[in-house]
């Protein structure tokens, strides 16, 4: 289990869940487009969501029908 | 070798060392909890990353007793860089000790690797050595 960022971070990037993140698992470069959790590292603790502006953050098990692809959009970006 | 971090003579409060005490039983998880909220109360930036370290070396273990092998390489070698800084001993805590003792689980975790992580001994993971 972990937490997974979706669509609504697209494009907007605020950061605020990094600074709160306390085991650094929140990932991305100037160059991406959206922020990423590391699905491995995630110890599900829930401290990113209510930072997020936009929303994006779930819980693995709750993230909305529509944005199921982004766990795996996760997973895969640490896979580079 | 650097001065010890002017912060590291203040005396551990109740929740640290209950952060510690939960370490020291396996309740990685719990300690992470109590931990962070020491860290996110904290507003001196450079005292915040030796909870963050203590926290993170926590985390790997946990990802350790999950036989989470990449989880418990990344966030191991993380907590150990953020303690280094405040070795040999901060707030009544044998950082030295943690960190060596820490490295020593991960090389082990890196020698087992992926397919051989369960065969690591959970009872055997290091405590924080802490006075009260």
């Amino acid at each position: 289990m972990a937490y997974v960022i979706a669509e609504p971070c697209l494009d907007v990037k605020d950061k605020s869940c990094v600074a709160v993140c306390p085991v650094d698992c929140i990932h991305g470069t100037d160059d991406d487009k959206m922020l990423y959790i590391e699905p491995d590292e995630c110890i599900d603790c829930g401290a990113c969501t209510p930072e997020c502006p936009v929303s994006a953050i779930f819980p693995l098990e709750e993230v909305p029908e529509q944005w199921k692809n982004y766990i795996q959009i996760n997973a895969d970006y640490f896979k580079k | 070798m650097s001065p010890i971090h002017p912060r590291c003579s203040d005396v551990p409060t109740a929740p640290m060392l209950s952060a510690f005490e939960q370490f020291n039983r396996g309740e990685y998880w719990h300690q992470h909890e109590t931990l962070e909220a020491v860290w996110r109360a904290e507003k001196d930036e450079s005292i915040r990353d030796f909870y963050k370290g203590i926290l993170q070396i926590g985390v790997g273990f946990h990802h350790v007793t999950r036989r989470n092998y990449n989880g418990a390489v990344k966030v191991l070698t993380r907590g150990i860089a953020h303690l280094k800084p405040y070795a040999p001993r901060c707030m009544g805590v044998e950082t030295a000790q943690l960190i060596k003792e820490a490295n020593a689980v991960l090389a082990q975790v890196k020698a087992f690797g992926e397919n051989r992580i369960e065969e690591i001994k959970i009872a055997e993971l290091p405590r924080i050595i802490f006075e009260k």
